[in-house]
């Protein structure tokens, strides 16, 4: 019985093994003073009971490798090499090839521009595809810190626009990520709190309207929707974790005017109205040549044409940073 | 930040069943409810605070890519234990530290042998120098004895002592019968007591 004294005293054993030694002490003076030499065994280890802190932060920071590790496993694997078998060796200095190599040489003179051009604005597309997935990171962190919502634009201001979605991030601790400059176009603004933006709209109202059109840079955020509950009101939702991964939450800016309520046709302008960047809720981007999803949804405007909150869970609207769910009526 | 309150109050096996049908916040519970102990935990049995966050982090990423594996009822605490301990035995690997434990050394481990050692230690030692230690000096003399126990008699005396696990739960995370677990405790008391009835006072070198 003396092998279980020492997880007596630790409190290690099972209840019955447990039992069997408290009646093993009761009956055996031998025992008891064992007992009393393994506690002052195991009392240094107490000067050390104090566990360790762990570094601030790290819960939070692994949620996000977490979510990076898993952004990384969704990418699409890379193809394979393309391996060109190797022409057999020719003699150079026929009249025929000299004609070829010259036409050849003229042609991509001619479409050398062109296709630099066109390589240059692919780039930016996959470089801007590459900032939203960076930017998923944060967002997807900050829903699991919130019982799954993401940031949500609300009623008043400064949290009623579209835009607010940075600065939540940033008090969050999350915003070393978010760069809201699109690489196709644009510069990064500078960063701002909530404390900032309240109390620029009580000092000043143009500074305030000005520091809200550029908070988002070139992207679009949703705008939630409405909803009406079982007691008749209608309330405003905005996306949670668990809304669907085919739902969009951000994408390319719109290719509206600022203070536009009704919207314009066409694509955004970030790729020259080639097509826009959508991040979806479960992370993927895609690059939509036209701004409707499958389902013939706009992505930029609710079933009323209006850019603002959606009419239902499933009605998609990314609004531009200024852009609110509660518009004025239309002009 | 606020945690939502319906999860804090859930329990561990009830947050992983959350989350393994689609709650995904209820891991962000999970990690922050672990944080504290499972890193320290690591930095004890691993030395060095990069490595123990490091191994914090791949622990929860296991967990969350093996939640499919979690056997719904199954004790939540136990099983984390031996993801974390299984990783920063392969973190020890990767840095060249870990003590792989011989053929001959599990072979002695009966169980029976070393209390009666830890016994006979008792009956002869008097006071060691680590008596007169007090504060800081007592508590690094302690840690530094602790770090340089093999790396098979530190976990136990870490998951038993600090831990403050059950016997059963020991032998589950590192998959070794009950016996061993206590034959290896004896053995990390007796050479914790050798170490500090030998070794003189930090500030006397």
């Amino acid at each position: 019985m003396d092998e279980n004294l020492v997880g007596y005293l630790l409190k290690s054993l099972d209840p019955d093994t447990h039992r069997q030694v408290e009646n093993y002490l009761r009956d055996d003076a031998g025992a008891r003073r064992r007992l009393e030499q393994l506690r002052l065994v195991l009392e240094p280890l107490a000067a050390d009971a104090e566990p360790p802190e762990p570094p601030p932060g790290l819960w939070v920071r692994t949620l996000a490798y977490i979510a990076q590790d898993r952004c990384r496993c969704r990418l699409p694997p890379a193809p394979p090499p393309v391996t060109v078998p190797a022409a057999p060796p020719r003699r150079w200095g026929r009249w025929a090839d000299l004609l070829i190599a010259a036409s050849v040489l003229l042609l991509l003179a001619g479409v050398g521009t062109a296709w630099l051009v066109e390589l240059k604005q692919q780039h930016q597309i996959i470089a801007c595809a590459n900032n939203l997935r960076r930017i998923y990171l944060p967002l997807v962190t900050y829903a699991n810190l919130h019982n799954g919502d993401f940031p949500r634009v609300e009623e008043n201001p400064p949290r009623n626009v579209a835009g607010i979605f940075v600065p939540v991030l940033h008090d969050a601790g999350l915003g070393q990520d978010v760069n809201v400059a699109c690489p196709g176009n644009g510069q990064p603004p500078p960063p701002r709190s909530i404390r900032e933006l309240e109390e620029l709209h009580a000092r000043d109202r143009q500074a305030f309207r000005e520091a809200i059109r550029e908070m988002a840079g070139c992207y679009a955020y949703s705008l939630g929707y409405r909803q009406r509950g079982f007691d008749g009101r209608v309330r405003h939702c905005g996306l949670r974790r668990d809304s669907g991964d085919t739902l969009p939450i951000m994408a390319d800016q719109p290719p509206f005017e600022v203070g536009s309520v009704t919207g314009g046709p066409g694509n955004s302008a970030n790729h020259r109205g080639r097509g826009q960047n959508v991040l979806f809720i479960g992370g993927n981007v895609q690059f939509l040549k036209v701004r409707f999803l499958g389902s013939g949804d706009d992505i930029y405007l609710n079933e009323f044409r209006r850019v603002a909150a959606g009419e239902g869970p499933g009605d998609t609207v990314l609004g531009p940073s200024w852009a609110s769910p509660y518009p004025p009526g239309p002009e | 930040m606020e945690l939502p309150d319906p999860l804090t109050g859930c329990s561990d096996e009830e947050l992983l069943r959350r989350f393994c049908r689609g709650q995904k916040e209820a891991f962000g519970v999970l990690v922050r409810r672990y944080e504290r102990e499972l890193y320290g935990y690591l930095r004890r049995y691993l030395g060095d605070t990069n490595l123990a966050e490091d191994v914090f982090q791949n622990t929860f990423l296991q967990v969350y890519l093996k939640s499919s594996q979690y056997e719904e009822g199954r004790p939540v605490r136990p099983w984390l234990y031996t993801i974390a301990t299984n990783q920063a035995i392969d973190a020890l690997r990767r840095n060249g530290r870990h003590q792989a434990i011989s053929l001959d050394q599990e072979r002695e481990e009966t169980g029976e042998g070393e209390v009666h050692n830890l016994m006979e230690l008792l009956e002869s030692r008097g006071p060691s120098p680590l008596d007169a230690a007090q504060g800081q000096e007592r508590r690094e003399r302690v840690r530094a004895s602790v770090d340089r126990l093999p790396d098979f008699l530190r976990e136990v005396l870490i998951l038993a002592y600090y831990q403050g696990l059950k016997y059963r739960e020991i032998a589950d995370i590192l998959g070794i019968p009950v016996g061993t677990v206590k034959s290896r405790l004896h053995a990390a008391l007796v050479k914790l007591q050798e170490a500090w009835h030998t070794t003189p006072s930090l500030y006397e070198a």
